[in-house]
This record gives structure tokens, sequence and C-alpha cells, in this order.
């Protein structure tokens, strides 16, 4: 058995444990995925199907710092030499000392930081020099990438950036019909999601209680509100659907006209992408800057940002023109789904362990060293065509560059641009 | 005896002989009406005081908890946990019926025999020598039925002037969201005040571990490992023995409860 062990961070909600799963469900045959996570989202990882342990934070563990590195270092030693996985990928923010002992003291598996961009412009950068110590840096994109002010930005070329990263393809949603009677809404009228689970408690009563009041003050409306997966019960009025337990609330988003959501990671892609128009409310955070995030959305047309006062984002959501421009600009700029690319990518590294040595920083391979096996999993280049690059590279005076390669029998311009997105000088 | 009148009265003057002192009976009557009227006020309080109290206790006899801590109290009284604490006045052979009673087919990697466990958890819970740290044997067989056992109070000897409370390790196997549940509010109703609890399941029902408060630890269960892994069964219990003593060693637990 091949394993490929993911690491997931704590945070708030279950945003680091949702993307690893996202890649790890598009793994191909033959590569078990393992996780190991900090986030009381286990139990969503185990309905999913994954085998999945359990790390408790440091705060939860009631350990001392040192304590707990020791502990992390032993835990992820012990997974290593137990199921030895072929590569080892981490999703958070900051690598920890233990995640790095371990590596260090285990440099079999290809290393992996899954480090999500889109940092506060304020938050520090210390942890960022960590990425020496990995063999990939894979950032998952952002619709907003052009609003981010933070300190990956500088160091962008050391990444291999994907499209962004989705746990559902727009396939695996449910026609609303379904999705409807799925949640009990009554299909006569129009539905609103609100998602606010990791916004802190005070703040996120009061939304909930001043989005749906003043939603339910329109007529033919219903209001749904998604408990978190991971936090105590919500107590709700009668007048408001509570949907528990749904994960992931994505495959049901076309049951809902509108979302008001908190702007983290995943549901502000999910929703982007699957076109539906939502309001997006930046809950603070010590690095994810939400607040870039949600304005970026209302700028490009896509959302509409919540401020303190939530009426005003209430109200243009609630105008049907309005939310058929935010669908339709949506649609223009809609993007692929990275998880798969970030799933290659894995696989690639687990199949070939040497690829990490002759890849460039930004973990495209070079032309100047790839191999014929190499070139064979790149999506479009089968044996044939990879030993012709092979055998046209070694041919030529001087190192061809990528774009000479159309001249090689077999390579069409959508190949060359996979080629291009996968090689490097 | 004579009738006298004071005051409009007619009172039987009960000393034959003397003189009525008219005054003086006033007062009586007078401090007599008061002491009534203060301990008609008093009875009244006191009524009202019982009703409160009845209704208050009608709604702790109706609560949920009260409910659940008698219902608990039974089963204890039937049937009692082998290493779960005696209630006051149980006689040792009480206790010896009862532990008799008490032997639910163990999970695998639970599975301590009872010959020396209880002596020593209790050698332990003396501060005597902690038992050791070893990796523990698995068990051979075993199915997946609950089981709870309640476990060694170890003691932090790595320094000891920062052992803070002793850890009492609480091994949960097999159970179910429900079960569990149960068994943690069993803990909270019955455990000693001076114990942290370190829980070590392979339920995933990490909300209700984090409502009770206590440290967990959770451990994948069997047929994960088998399922989702397609790794043997039996080098499972391998794995569980080495996440014991992982845990024991980072929560400075100093002995895991002895499996043979």
């Amino acid at each position: 058995m091949t394993s490929v062990l993911f690491i997931t961070s704590n945070g708030v909600g279950i945003g680091h444990l949702t993307r690893a799963m996202a890649i790890a469900r598009r793994l191909p045959d033959g590569l078990t995925p393992i996780m190991l996570t900090m986030s009381k989202g286990l139990p969503i990882a185990r309905e999913q199907g994954f085998y999945c342990e359990y790390f408790p934070s440091s705060q939860v563990s009631g350990l001392d710092n040192p304590q707990w590195a020791t502990g992390l270092a032993a835990r992820i030693a012990a997974l290593i030499e137990e199921h030895e996985p072929a590569v080892v990928a981490f999703d958070g923010v900051s690598p920890y000392a233990g995640l790095r002992k371990a590596l260090a003291a285990h440099p079999e598996p290809a290393s992996i930081w899954i480090r999500r961009a889109m940092w506060r412009a304020d938050r520090g950068v210390k942890q960022l020099e960590f990425a020496e110590r990995f063999d990939r840096v894979i950032e998952p994109g952002e619709f907003a990438a052009d609003a981010d002010q933070g300190p990956t930005v500088e160091r962008r070329d050391e990444a291999l950036t994907v499209s962004p990263i989705l746990f559902c393809d727009e396939s695996e949603l449910l026609p609303r019909g379904q999705a409807e009677a799925q949640l009990g809404l009554d299909p006569e009228r129009l539905h609103v999601l609100i998602q606010l689970g990791e916004v802190p408690e005070p703040q996120r009563d009061f939304m909930l209680r001043s989005c749906a009041a003043r939603i339910l003050q329109h007529p033919g409306t219903q209001v749904a509100i998604l408990e978190s997966a991971i936090s105590e019960d919500l107590v709700l009025p009668p007048s408001v659907v509570k949907l528990a337990a749904v994960y992931p609330i994505a495959r049901l988003y076309r049951a809902f006209d509108f979302v008001i959501t908190a702007a983290g990671y995943n549901s502000y892609h999910e929703l982007i992408r699957f076109k539906v128009p939502a309001a997006f409310f930046p809950a603070p955070k010590m690095t994810d800057d939400q607040q870039a995030r949600a304005r970026y959305a209302e700028t490009a047309g896509v959302g509409v940002e919540v401020g303190l006062d939530p009426t005003p984002a209430v109200e243009t959501l609630l105008d049907e023109s309005k939310r058929a421009r935010m669908a339709s600009r949506a649609h223009e700029m809609s993007f692929a789904n990275g998880a798969q690319e970030a799933a290659d990518e894995i696989a690639r590294l687990a199949s070939s362990p040497d690829v990490a040595g002759v890849a460039t920083r930004d973990g495209r391979l070079s032309l100047k060293t790839v191999t014929a096996e190499q070139l064979s999993v790149i999506e479009g280049i089968g044996a044939v065509t990879a030993d012709r690059v092979i055998e046209y590279r070694d041919r030529a005076a001087e190192l061809p560059t990528v774009d000479d390669l159309r001249e090689v029998r077999g390579i069409g311009p959508a190949t060359l641009e996979a080629l291009r997105s996968r090689l490097g000088p | 005896m004579r009738e006298v009148e004071v005051q409009g009265v007619r009172h039987l003057e009960q000393s034959e002989g003397e003189a009525p002192d008219a005054e003086r009976l006033l007062k009586e009557v007078e401090a007599a009406r008061q002491d009534l009227e203060l301990r008609t006020a008093e009875l009244e309080t006191a009524q009202a005081r019982l009703k409160q109290l009845e209704h208050r206790l009608r709604l702790i006899h109706e609560s949920r908890p009260y409910r659940f801590a008698l219902r608990m109290w039974r089963i204890r009284a039937k049937i009692r946990a082998p290493l779960s604490r005696s209630p006051a006045g149980t006689s040792p052979d009480q206790e010896a019926a009862a532990a008799e009673t008490v032997q639910p087919p163990p999970a695998p990697y639970q599975a301590p025999a009872a010959a020396g466990y209880s002596e020593a958890i209790a050698a332990q819970a003396e501060d005597a020598d902690p038992v050791p740290i070893e990796n523990p044997e698995p068990a051979s067989g075993g199915d997946a039925e609950p089981v709870s056992y309640w476990g060694s109070r170890g003691v932090r000897e790595t320094d000891p002037d920062r052992s803070g409370p002793l850890r009492a390790v609480m091994l949960l196997g097999g159970l179910t969201e429900p079960q569990l549940d149960s068994a943690l509010r069993e803990l909270a109703l019955n455990g000693a005040a001076d114990d942290e609890p370190l829980v070590i399941t392979d339920c995933d029902a990490l909300r209700t571990l984090d409502g009770f408060g206590y440290l967990y630890e959770y451990i994948p269960p069997r047929e994960d490992w088998e399922g989702r892994l397609g790794r043997d069964g039996n080098e499972y219990d391998d794995f569980v023995g080495r996440r014991l003593v992982s845990i024991a060693g980072m929560y400075g637990v100093a002995g895991v409860p002895p499996t043979r």
C-alpha cells in the first residue's frame, strides 16, 4: 500500500481539513490517504471514508509548548514509520516545530506545504522561511489574488499555484428540486442560507438575528441556518430552518437563491465557482484576510461585502435582478478546481520520489533534467510522446525552450499548454 | 376562683384570695397576642418556604440530571465497574460480589486481566512506585462489545515540583456516542474533585468529549484500520499498544494498565 499522509492544522473551523480532503479524494487508485488532524472535524473526515487520526492542538492538550512539540514530533515520526507514506502534505499556516523535527528525522517521504495565500498584511513572515524545509509548496489559488497584500505574494515564485481548491465539483451538486427536498425546504419560496460557523459567538448571533429578521420581512422567503459541524448546538427560533450535520453543504447550494456566509477560503470559492449570489462577512482572523476577500468579491461583481450592519447587503441580495447579475458575472469569471491539480502533483511526487530533486522551486520540472517517465504522467503526454520529447531535447544543439516543443510530433496547443504549467527551463 | 372584669372583659381570677393585678394581666394578654401574631407569621413563612422547597424538589425529581443520576446509582448498585469508587458503607463481600458480576468481554486493546489490575491501581493511588510503562501485550481474540474500564491513577514522575494533580486515565472502547456520553456523565457525577481525567477512546464523538471538558485522545477503531487501510488486525493490537505508551509519555502518566 502506498500512502499519503495529510497533516492538517486546527484553526477555528474545518478549512484546512476540508482542503486536505478535497485533494485526498482525488488521489488516483493505489494511493491511500491517511489524515492526522488537529481539527474537531475529524468525524466528518471519517464520514467521508478517510482513515483519520487526531492530535490535540497545543491549546487543547493543556501541555506547554516544548512538551506539545515533542509529542507532535513523536506522533508524526510514528505515523511515518508505521505507514511509510510516499508523501507528507501539511495544510496549515505555520509548519510546527514538531512537524519540522519529524520531517528532518524522516527525509524519505516527499514533503509538501499546502500554503493558503491571502494572509493579512500585518502578519509576520517568519514561518514563510520554513518553506525551505519542504520539497514543494503548493499554493491553493485565490479568486481575490489581485487584492492579496500579504507576505506570501512576494514568495509566490517558490510555490506551485493551482486553481482554487474545492471539495466538490460542479457535477456533484444536486439539482434544485432534489436539494430542496433533501433539506425539507418549501419549493414555492425564496430560500436563503446563512452560514457563519467560524464567526465568533456574540457577533455571529447578532448577525444571524439581524439577517434572518430582515429577510423574513420579505414575503415568501424561507431562511435556513447552517450549524457548524464542530460548534455547540445553535438555539434557533422556529421561524428558521436549522441545518445540522450537513456536509458538504456545497452539494446543496442549488437549493438557495442566495447565501450569507463568512468569507473563509472554502465557502468563498465554492459559492463563486457555483455561481451562487452571496454576501460575504469578513470573520476576524489572525492570518486569513477575509476583509480583502469579501471586498474583492464586491468589486468583481460576484457578491457583496457585509458590514457591521448587514441590512444593506441583505437588501441588495433580495433584489432579483442584482442576484442575476452576480450569477452572470461569476459565470464569466469561472475557474477550474485546483484540487485535482494538487492531487496530480502529489501523485507525481509519490510515483517518482526523485522528482523533488530535479524540479524547479515552483514545482515545475526542469526540461533540462526531466525523464520520459516523469513526462508521461503529465496529462496528454503518453509514453510515446514523452520519448519523442526527450529525443528532441537530446538532439538539439542547445537546450530548447518549452515553446520549442510544439515541433515535436503529437504535441498540439492543448498539450503545449499543459507542458508550460509543468515544465520550466 | 371568682370572676373579675378588666376593661369590660371578664376573667376568672385564679389566685383566690389575692387582689387581681389588672395591669399585669393586660400586659400578659398583649404579649400573648403579639406572640400569636409572630408565630402565625412564622408559620405562614415556613409554609410558604415549604411550598417553595416542595416545588423545587419536584423540579429536581423531574429533571434529566437527577433521573440520570438516580438511574446510574441504581445501575452501579447492581453492576459496579471493577475499578470505580465504592459507595460508602459497601461491605467487602458486597464489593467482591459486585465485581464478579462485571467481567464484560474486553475490547482487544483494553483487556486488563482482573487479577493484579486493581492492586496496581491501588498501589499507584497511594503514591507507591508506579507501574512501569511497558508496551501492553495485545490480548488475543476479543470482540467489539462496548466495555469501559476506569483506569490508572498515574503520577507525573518527570519533575516532582511540577507534578500537578493525579491524572486518571480512562479507557473507553467500543462505545457508541450515547454510551460515551453516559460514561462521561458517570465520571462527572462520581469522579473525585482532584482528578484530571484523560479519556482515551475509539469513539469519534469529539463534540461530546469537548462538552465535558476533559482531556482526551482518540485512537481509530479497528474497523478503520482494517477496512480503510487494509491492514492486518493483529498489527492493530500492536499499534494500539504503541499509542497508549506514546500517550502516557506525552501526558506524563506514569503507568498504563497492564494487560495480562
